[in-house]
């Protein structure tokens, strides 16, 4: 199956690109994205040891857990909300 | 200790008084906003009865006052506060600065300026040498902030660095600021209207003197190690490359942006912060700045930062990239804060949404996502034409709107909120607001670190104590507000940009220690972590006194009618507002950390103690 994956700052910057599919086998989980995530691009796990990403699918916060279907828009955004 | 000068100006008679700051004043207030605020409560009483001092009468005092470590190599130095009596709130006025101007004024000679008085022609104040001269300003008068800072620039030579007022200013518009460079603005409160109400249309630095400094050689080493230390730290970088507007999308996924008056809490990803990166073409810094988080844009100005593009965007419903931008630029050309403009118009257009208002009061249709209609309405406020002169008062157009206008208003104590973080969600956030002192804004004390999930032990070290760390709950909220309120005053107070400040979207910055250690390499003065919160607690119970002067009681810690009663609407933060009962729980707990009573008065023997620091500063009579 396929996943839509959007990385927000700063996360995409070792990445190249914001916007991002990813295959996986059906009925994976949040954690297999990210071990695709991090496999592909290695720098990405500094990023996320800084900071953790906030989760979503859809609309829905998610964690590592979180079973994915093809084609779902999966997002990771830098936990930050200052002003 | 490095001597602080205060300049005491009255445009009335044209007499000028320089003189040291009381060098104990300066110990317990360190300078820029917790300076400014002794000297407005002093001149506030010396003018009468607070309550009754004009905001826009020639007994206002209006005061300039540099941080103490501004102008110097300490990291981000850069800031200034501008402070008087709020005609937009009624209540304390104060709003911080960045750019180059107060490095330039301390250069000048000047740390502070008490401007008194009202000038009979349009004026400048030009400082130059440790001498203030008081000059005609006629030929500027009218002039957008660019322009007049150019003709300021042919006038003096182009070392001159000056703070102005636009348009909106001279207008005694109430949201109008203090402008300097292209997009700089000491904005909040209405300070700008201030200015214009005393015939003041710039004050203007020249000259190089240097800024003493009590160990050069320590303070460039502490400088270096700062540095280093700062830009190891990942948001750092990140506003380096970005800026704020990389807040967008994080709030926007959350469902946590203020849009079309907070009827709804989120938008287009139109205004993400890689749609803004198109129109940028350099990212800029203000004084001894080691972030560098502004962008120049190539719409031509600076900007925009998360608060234009949340204000000026999603809260009017305009999407475009391009028109957010322009927007922002027309309030920096005309002197306005973007903030009370942006939550101004989505007040009225919500208003006119619900039929509360008509054509025959706003002169035609205000519609969500009209540009043409907002940027026209915009130039009409900084002019005071047809309905833009109604809105030109702020909050106090209340009284051109039926009273259930009231309800839809995001403001506290008068004040429009200034970011457009919907704060339903995080309880911290919204107790921040409700209890800061110039009225609902997050520069005050937001505990941003509540979005991060960091350990108990770490929460526990920052805050002194174990604390909930659930962000949508509301206990513990009251202590960790307070100690945004202590660290943020102390910020202030050196003149130090909050982009650096320990707890500002980030634990890795420089807290307490790092500032005892630029206190002494610059200005030879000792304090310990701890004496340094006492002066941020003095700064906040100082300004809790200048309130209580003007009426402020328990009651005005409160939040808008619609972040108590309507649920947010969308994404993750669906259903979440805040419960009345449990509001009131977190002030008890907020009061208890600062040591106020139940009712937020600050105890007697505190009081006693600011009051006698006040009345070591001279005043006029
Ligand atoms: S971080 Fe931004 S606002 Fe702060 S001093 Fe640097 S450029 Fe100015």
């Amino acid at each position: 199956m396929n996943v839509h994956v959007r990385l927000a700052e700063p996360f995409w910057r070792v990445v190249g690109q914001r916007n991002l599919d990813v295959e996986l086998a059906a009925g994976s989980r949040m954690a297999d994205l990210l071990a695709a995530l991090l496999a592909q691009y290695p720098a990405l796990a500094q990023e996320f040891a800084d900071a953790p990403p906030l989760l979503f699918v859809g609309e829905d916060e998610a964690d590592e857990a979180t079973v994915l279907g093809d084609g779902r828009h999966v997002h990771l955004v830098w936990p930050i909300a200052g002003g | 200790m490095s001597e602080s000068t205060t300049a005491i100006i009255n445009l009335t008679t044209g007499e000028v008084r320089v003189g040291e700051t009381p060098p104990e004043l300066v110990r317990a207030y360190l300078g820029g906003r917790g300076l400014n605020m002794a000297y407005l409560r002093r001149y506030l009483h010396a003018a009468g009865d607070p309550r009754q001092v004009d905001p826009l009468g020639p007994d206002n005092p209006l005061i300039f006052g540099a941080g103490l470590l501004t102008g110097t190599i300490a990291p981000n130095a850069a800031r200034f506060n501008v402070s008087a009596k709020s005609p937009e709130s009624g209540i304390l006025g104060d709003a911080n600065c960045g750019g180059f101007f107060a490095a330039a004024m301390r250069k000048a000679g000047f740390d502070r300026l008490v401007i008194l008085g009202r000038a009979e022609r349009p004026s400048l104040i030009l400082l130059e040498d440790g001498r203030v001269h008081v000059q005609d300003a006629s030929d500027l008068w009218g002039l957008e902030n660019m322009p007049a800072q150019n003709a300021l620039k042919e006038r003096f030579g182009r070392g001159t660095i000056s703070a102005v007022i636009g348009p909106a200013g001279e207008n005694k518009v109430r949201m109008a600021g203090v402008m300097t460079g292209q997009k700089n603005t000491a904005g909040r409160g209405g300070m700008g209207a201030v200015m214009g109400s005393k015939n003041l249309k710039a004050v203007v630095a020249r000259g190089g003197k240097a800024i003493a400094v009590a160990q050069k050689e320590t303070l460039r080493a502490v400088r270096i190690q700062q540095q280093k230390y700062l830009k190891s730290s990942k948001i750092v970088q990140v506003l380096g490359h970005v800026g704020t507007p990389l807040l967008y999308e994080v709030s926007n996924r959350l469902g946590a942006i203020r849009t079309r008056n907070s009827q709804d809490n989120y938008f287009e990803d139109s205004l993400n912060a890689e749609e803004i990166e198109k129109y940028s073409d350099k990212m800029l810094a203000c004084t001894s700045c080691v972030v560098h988080c502004r962008h120049r844009n190539t719409l031509g100005g600076e900007g925009p930062e998360y608060s234009t593009i949340g204000l000026l965007g999603a809260n009017l419903g305009i999407a475009p990239t391009d028109q957010v931008i322009t927007l922002n630029n027309l309030v920096n050309d005309l002197g306005l804060d973007a903030s009370s403009v942006g939550t101004i118009i989505a007040w009225a257009m919500e208003l006119y949404q619900r039929g509360l208002i008509g054509d025959d009061l706003t002169g035609g249709p205000l519609n969500w996502g009209d540009y043409e209609t907002v940027h026209g309405l915009i130039e009409d406020i900084a002019h005071r034409r047809g309905f833009g002169d109604v809105l030109a008062e702020s909050t106090r157009a209340i009284r051109f709107f039926p009273p259930e206008a009231q309800d839809y208003l995001i403001a506290v104590k008068g004040l429009p909120q200034s970011d457009p973080h919907d704060v339903r969600y995080f309880k911290g956030f919204a107790l921040g607001i409700a209890v800061a002192s110039r009225g609902a804004d997050h520069l005050r004390n937001r505990p941003t670190l509540e979005v991060f999930k960091l350990p108990d032990e770490v929460r526990e070290k920052i805050y002194g104590r174990p604390n909930d760390p659930d962000p949508t709950g509301y206990k513990d909220k009251g202590l960790i507000v307070a100690w945004g309120d202590d660290i943020f005053a102390v910020t202030d107070s050196l003149g130090i940009c909050k982009f650096v400040t320990h707890g500002f979207n980030s634990p890795h910055l420089l807290g307490y220690d790092h500032f005892c250690d630029l206190i002494a390499a610059a200005a030879g003065l000792k304090f310990t972590p701890e004496s340094l919160r006492e002066v941020g607690r003095r700064a906040l119970d100082t300004e809790r006194l200048i309130n209580a002067d003007f009426g402020l009681s328990r009651a005005d810690d409160t939040l808008p009618k619609r972040y108590f009663d309507d649920p947010m609407p969308a994404r993750k933060t669906k259903g979440h507002h805040v419960d009345r009962e449990q509001f009131q729980r977190m002030l008890d707990e907020y009061y208890e950390e600062r040591g106020w009573d139940a009712d937020g008065r600050v105890p007697t023997e505190r009081q006693a103690e600011i009051e006698g620091l006040g009345e070591r500063l001279e005043t006029e009579d």
